[in-house]
């Protein structure tokens, strides 16, 4: 945050280049195929976390529809693919167009009138609601409640290899270190960092020094909404499934949302030990059921009220202490 | 407190009939002649035609003209409510006037976002400061320059040290801004406004607060910054005091008007000024 | 096939209006609650709709024991109290902080309290659910029969919502209600207590939710999942209905319900909410003042 020296942004690169090769070394240690589930699984969540952490943490953005956002692109994928036997990875990457396009005019409309940021969490709060109803109503389309069953990705030579359940990880962990670069690039090396900064700290001010406040607000979302995009349409692949159980507010926002703001929103690397953290937490209260939401509900009460800086905040504190 | 204000005022309304007057019109006589011509000729920088500004139906602004010439300090004094904020909301788009036009180098630039308006040159700085509160004095100079062009990152942090060398912040670069008191943000506000190298710097309430040894240090400050950088500085003030010694033209509001205009000494002894204050402070 | 279904809704409509009135008034009893503690407190209230919830669960477990009128009182107190411990208690941590970040944590206190409920009553009481049924079923008006229970539901709502405009407009409470609203310290100034105030707006804000969750469970069902959707509706209707004014939050109630029912008639229910949320997102970016305030 506080403009690092050139020392200091050598060593966050070595920890990102360690964290990436830990993530991809993860499954010599966890074997089985249980356990490749819920590490592809928290990569993915890695991207979500991620992206809510940018837009809320950098942009005074809260999109309370990760999940929408993420369902559109797999709907999108997962329908031009069964319906008119498109090829896969070009309707991965429609799907995220059309996802940034989403997230962009969601942004576009919310800053029109400077309505700040109760007004954005109004306006995607029911942009997740229309997702919700939308995909269940159509039941034509898209199968309604039950949902459809794409036709499977084709992992070509990777798949042969490794496996189906391998190459998924692989390609899950290999999103969610590009997204950490990513993050790394746009919030601490380049110019970009410091302008979402200052959108953050003072929007007036921001734009009285000329910065475009809106268009750096948009660009973030397209950016965020690509992602999660990307994210969204493997996730429904790696699911195998696509229905609205997958992409609802409870399944990917909560989660997103304890993960980001746990780890530290906005900074690099807080998604990434929110993911780690509540992808265990949540594989181990899985068996309450509903009520497993209560104890998400308590968890966000107790973070917001106590813990609001983060455990990258929390930890830099530690460290100085000890150093 | 507001009793010892107007009492302020008041002396320094006579401190203007008196020495302050007489050292301003030596200032002007000791001008080079061709400065001076230079001067006279020179094309306006900034127009403010015929601005109105209602709120919900009570006007801030009623029928606001002048103009700014290129170099120039020009002073905005009046009795607080008086609409001199408002006028800065409306010169650096914050504000859209419910009628008139801003115009800066011949250009109408009324309908123009902020962001816009300060590429175009106008900066300004807030009566209570707005800065970054979050990030430390040396971001909150770079993300000014950053703002407008102004090339990678590390060449902008070190043109930002020497503007911080300047004005006396140098040792406070790596302070987060919001650990620093009231006048060290207005400083770090300036600061940021000079790292956007505007045409005009729009100080709001620059001074309030400085005692007297503060207040000439920043009217030094402030000659230096339009001198040297050949800034036009734009100024709404409460200390009359500073007024006298810096500005080279006052303008006077009272009720959204203009009530007076013209040098400190001339504007000092208008009878409508006395009265707009000495009314303000019977209405206390 | 559509000409069909509209000569249908032509020969109904009275009908589908009646019942667009009385969903639309009932949103909008949950709505000026929310639109009042948004004004109060600077706090966006997520878990309004639980407010509702609370109340007909309660009362729909008690409808047994205690008959109609008193289990209805029983719940509509349960989300008072409710809104008291929540002012008192859930929020505590907010009101130490000012500005923005009051807002913020305000907002995930309030979306942490909603999953909380959520998830306890879902789990709860999946299959609880309140339908009060008067015997009187119809009513014959202008030649036309209406449900009893959607009328009187209707009837009520509008009470309430007519009783709450003159308690705001005429008695000194209401009146420093408002003051509050516009300015905080102004009204510490003049003598009235804003904790006291604020108290006030989130026990009115739990009756009137409450009661939008009876009057739901009058005019149709309400069952524990019902709160979100309550609350999204009621948010976008306070945003719409403008944030200060209880006649614009009325009329973008009514609006909304209007358009919620006619297009579930030709549609269905997952549809329609589609739709009816499309044309408030519209409403917004059109008339981002809100529908009866003046453009700036």
């Amino acid at each position: 945050m506080a403009a690092p020296d050139e020392h200091r942004i050598d060593v966050r690169l070595l920890v990102l280049a360690a964290i990436s090769a830990i993530l991809l070394a993860l499954p010599l240690v966890f074997t089985g195929r249980y356990y490749l589930r819920v590490l592809t699984q928290m990569s993915f969540f890695i991207v979500f976390a991620s992206a809510f952490g940018l837009l809320f943490g950098r942009t005074n953005q809260l999109f309370l529809c990760i999940a929408a956002l993420a369902g559109i692109s797999a709907y999108t994928s997962g329908l031009l693919t069964s319906r008119l036997g498109m090829e896969h990875w070009s309707t991965i990457l429609l799907g995220s167009i059309f996802s940034a396009g989403v997230a962009a005019g969601l942004s576009y409309v919310a800053n029109v009138r400077r309505m700040g940021v109760v007004f954005v969490a109004i306006l995607t709060l029911a942009f997740q609601l229309i997702f919700e109803n939308l995909v269940t109503g159509l039941v034509w389309l898209t199968g309604g409640d039950t949902g459809f069953r794409p036709p499977p990705l084709p992992l070509g030579p990777l798949g042969s290899l490794l496996g189906e359940q391998m190459s998924f990880y692989l390609i899950a962990a290999v999103l969610a270190i590009g997204t950490l670069f990513v993050n790394y690039w746009l919030m601490e090396r380049s110019k970009w960092g410091l302008i979402m900064e200052a959108v953050r700290n003072e929007e007036v001010a921001s734009e009285v020094i000329g910065i475009n406040v809106r268009r750096v607000k948009v660009t973030v979302s397209a950016l965020s909404g690509f992602m999660i995009g990307l994210a969204g349409a493997l996730y429904g692949y790696f699911n195998g499934l696509i229905s609205p159980i997958y992409f609802s507010f409870a399944s990917i926002d909560i989660l997103s949302q304890v993960m980001a703001v746990f780890g530290g929103r906005g900074t690099v690397i807080g998604p990434l030990i929110g993911s780690a953290v509540f992808t265990y937490v949540n594989e181990n209260i899985r068996y309450l059921g509903p009520i497993s939401l209560s104890v998400y509900g308590a968890l966000i009460v107790v973070l917001f009220a106590a813990f609001r800086e983060g455990m990258v905040a929390t930890l830099r504190r530690w460290t100085r202490l000890v150093f | 407190m507001k009793a010892a204000g107007s009492d302020g005022v008041l002396r320094s309304l006579e401190l203007g009939r008196g020495n302050g007057a007489s050292r301003i019109e030596q200032n002007t006589k000791s001008d080079q002649p061709l400065t001076s011509l230079l001067r006279m000729a020179d094309e306006r920088l900034m127009e403010v035609r015929d601005v109105y500004k209602y709120f919900g139906g009570l006007p801030a602004l009623n029928g606001v003209s002048f103009s700014v010439r290129r170099g120039e300090i020009l002073a905005i004094i009046g009795p607080n409510g008086a609409g001199k904020t408002t006028l800065f909301n409306v010169i650096s788009g914050v504000f859209q006037p419910t009628k008139g036009k801003v115009i800066f180098e011949g250009k109408d630039i009324t309908r123009l976002p902020p962001y816009k308006r300060a590429k175009l040159g106008i900066a300004r700085t807030f009566q209570i400061p707005r800065p970054f509160a979050e990030m430390t004095v040396l971001d909150n100079v770079v993300v000014g320059m950053l703002a407008n062009g102004g090339g990678s990152v590390s060449v902008a942090r070190m043109k930002a040290l020497e503007i911080l060398e300047e004005l006396g912040l140098r040792d406070k670069a790596g302070t987060e801004v919001r650990k620093l008191n009231v006048q060290e943000k207005k400083s770090v506000e300036l600061a940021r406004a000079l790292a956007m190298e505007p045409k005009v710097l729009l100080l709001d309430e620059y001074m309030s607060g400085l005692n007297t040894g503060e207040v000439e240090r920043a009217v030094e400050e402030l000659k230096r910054i339009n001198k040297e950088r050949g800034i036009t500085i734009v100024w709404i003030e409460h200390i009359l005091r500073a007024v006298m010694k810096l500005a080279e033209r006052v303008i006077v509001l009272n009720f959204g008007q203009i009530i007076a205009e013209g040098k400190p000494s001339e504007v000092a002894n208008s009878a409508s000024v006395i009265e707009a204050y000495l009314g303000r402070g019977m209405a206390h | 096939m559509v000409e069909a279904a509209l000569d249908l809704l032509l020969s109904q409509l009275p009908v589908v209006l009646v019942d667009g009135i009385t969903f639309g008034l009932q949103l909008a009893l949950v709505a000026v609650g929310i639109t009042m503690i948004f004004g109060q407190a600077q706090i966006l209230n997520l878990s309004h709709g639980e407010f509702a919830v609370i109340a007909a669960i309660t009362s729909a477990l008690l409808i047994p024991l205690l008959g109609v009128p008193l289990a209805v009182l029983a719940g509509i107190a349960l989300a008072v109290a409710f809104g008291a411990f929540v002012y008192k208690v859930v929020l505590l941590p907010a009101f130490r902080l000012q500005g923005e970040n009051r807002i913020l944590l305000g907002l995930f206190l309030m979306l942490g309290l909603y999953l909380l409920l959520h998830g306890y009553f879902t789990n709860q009481f999946p299959t609880t659910y309140l339908s009060i049924r008067p015997e009187v079923q119809t009513v014959e008006l202008l030649g036309m029969s209406f449900r009893f229970s959607a009328v009187l539901a209707a009837g009520i709502s509008a009470v309430l919502l007519a009783l709450l405009a003159v308690f705001l407009k005429t008695t000194m409470t209401g009146k420093a209600i408002r003051a509050v609203s516009q300015n905080e310290t102004g009204s510490m100034l003049v003598g009235i207590t804003v904790d006291r105030i604020r108290l006030l707006t989130f026990l009115i804000g739990g009756a009137l939710a409450g009661s939008a969750g009876i009057m739901r469970g009058l005019a149709a069902t309400m069952g524990p999942e019902s709160g979100i959707e309550l609350t999204v509706l009621a948010l976008l209707i306070s945003v719409v209905g403008g944030v200060r004014s209880v006649p614009g939050t009325v009329v973008a109630g009514l609006m909304l319900g209007i358009v919620y029912m006619v297009a579930s008639f030709l549609v269905g229910t997952y549809l329609s909410v589609v739709i009816m949320l499309a044309v408030t997102i519209a409403v917004l970016v059109l008339r981002p003042q809100g529908l009866l305030g003046e453009s700036e």
